[in-house]
């Protein structure tokens, strides 16, 4: 560029002329003179955006009661808690219908029967985060790269595993059901 | 007295060489021998010196996150030679050599500082330090750390130094840049900055 050019020139310039100032009056070497350029570029802060991809409905499957209390098996879910800065990401689990249940997660059947089930969070890092309803906590970030789609998120993303309560015989049969809802924001 | 001795103007100025001298044969009462001088004049050879190599330092680009301190991470260097020979004569010149960098323009509060581009209010100290190729006294493991103007001791690259030859490898020099921190919440140094320097090297 010539802008860079001219300076360059300038450089040399100066350099010859601060030699010559010191050098002493007898006949001398012809110093050798070089330039380079150093450049940097730092871009301020962008803001910190979260967004939460790839997560899935969780069905159990029909479960035949028997004449004791009936283990449901855990049944899980990856997903991604991405963030476009480093830093931590805080996590809210909320269940939208049922309102009224307490601190528990539960799933409802026409508004009188329930099933309770628990929610645990695994991180990328293989941290377990037990979940309480309504409680934010902080998270890692999902690994760089996780995109939502099935296959990688067992390494970059995080991992639910929903837990019912063994089911009492003589629960009323039935579909149950609710609906979680997860709010993720940057924490920082 | 037989007396026959050739003496020259030029040969006044060094008595190291001579040829073989004739001298009487005989054995007499008085003897006289003669011999020749002979030297040649020759313009003053001098140190010759070249920069070989130096190229650009592009320390690319960071990306600053709020609440972060930026440090400790942007560095870059650069290895260059420093060769030496004599005016007329492929003889290399074993030093020691004197080497100075100017930033042009001068730098901030007495250091060597990068600029903003465009914002002129923008600026990043950085360090300069010479690694290899030094002699004396401020040849320590690390480099010597040159400050704005200030000089160092060095020593020439090896005679097969190139462009290509790394500090590593040929005596090679290295200059390498490490800009100070930026403080966390801190745009003092956002955007693009740059500065030219100048290394001068010479022979005393």
């Amino acid at each position: 560029m010539m802008h860079h050019s001219l300076l360059r020139r300038v450089a040399s310039l100066l350099a010859l002329a601060a030699l010559s100032s010191t050098a002493p009056a007898r006949a001398q070497s012809q110093p050798a003179y070089d330039d380079f350029e150093v450049t940097l570029t730092i871009l301020p802060p962008v803001a910190s955006e979260v967004e939460l991809l790839g997560l899935n409905d969780i069905a159990f499957g029909p479960v035949a009661l028997g004449s004791a209390d009936t283990i449901v098996p855990a049944q899980s879910d990856h997903f991604c808690l991405n963030r476009t800065t480093p830093g931590n990401v805080l996590v809210k689990f909320e269940q939208l219908t049922d309102a009224d249940s307490g601190p528990g997660f539960r799933m409802a059947k026409g508004g009188e029967d329930y099933l309770p089930f628990a929610i645990r969070l695994t991180d990328p890092a293989g941290v377990d985060w037990p979940i309480e309803r309504g409680v934010q906590f902080p998270t890692p970030r999902s690994a760089e790269g996780c995109d939502g789609t099935t296959a990688p998120n067992a390494s970059t993303g995080h991992q639910i595993a929903v837990t019912p309560a063994p089911i009492p015989a003589g629960t009323p049969d039935g579909l149950y059901s609710t609906t979680i809802q997860i709010t993720i924001a940057p924490a920082g | 007295m037989k007396m026959n001795t050739r003496f020259s103007a030029a040969a006044l100025l060094c008595a190291c060489m001579s040829v073989p001298a004739l001298a009487d044969t005989v054995p007499a009462t008085q003897s006289t021998g003669q011999f020749e001088l002979i030297v040649r004049v020759v313009p003053p050879v001098t140190p010759a010196v070249t920069i070989i190599g130096l190229d650009d330092i592009p320390l690319g680009t960071f990306q600053r996150v709020a609440g972060e301190a930026l440090e400790n991470q942007i560095i870059g260097h650069d290895d260059f030679c420093i060769n030496t020979g004599w005016t007329g004569s492929t003889a290399t010149y074993p030093g020691p050599l004197s080497m100075t960098v100017y930033q042009v323009g001068g730098g901030v509060s007495g250091r060597y500082a990068l600029r903003g581009r465009s914002d002129p209010s923008k600026s990043l100290p950085v360090t300069l330090t010479i690694v290899g190729g030094r002699i004396g006294a401020e040849s320590r493991p690390g480099g010597a750390i040159t400050t704005d103007g200030s000089t160092l001791q060095m020593a020439p690259s090896f005679a097969s130094c190139t462009a290509a030859s790394t500090n590593l490898t040929f005596n090679a020099a290295r200059i390498t840049v490490t800009p100070d921190g930026v403080p966390a919440d801190s745009d003092m140094a956002d955007g693009a900055l740059s500065a030219i320097f100048a290394i001068v090297v010479s022979a005393p």
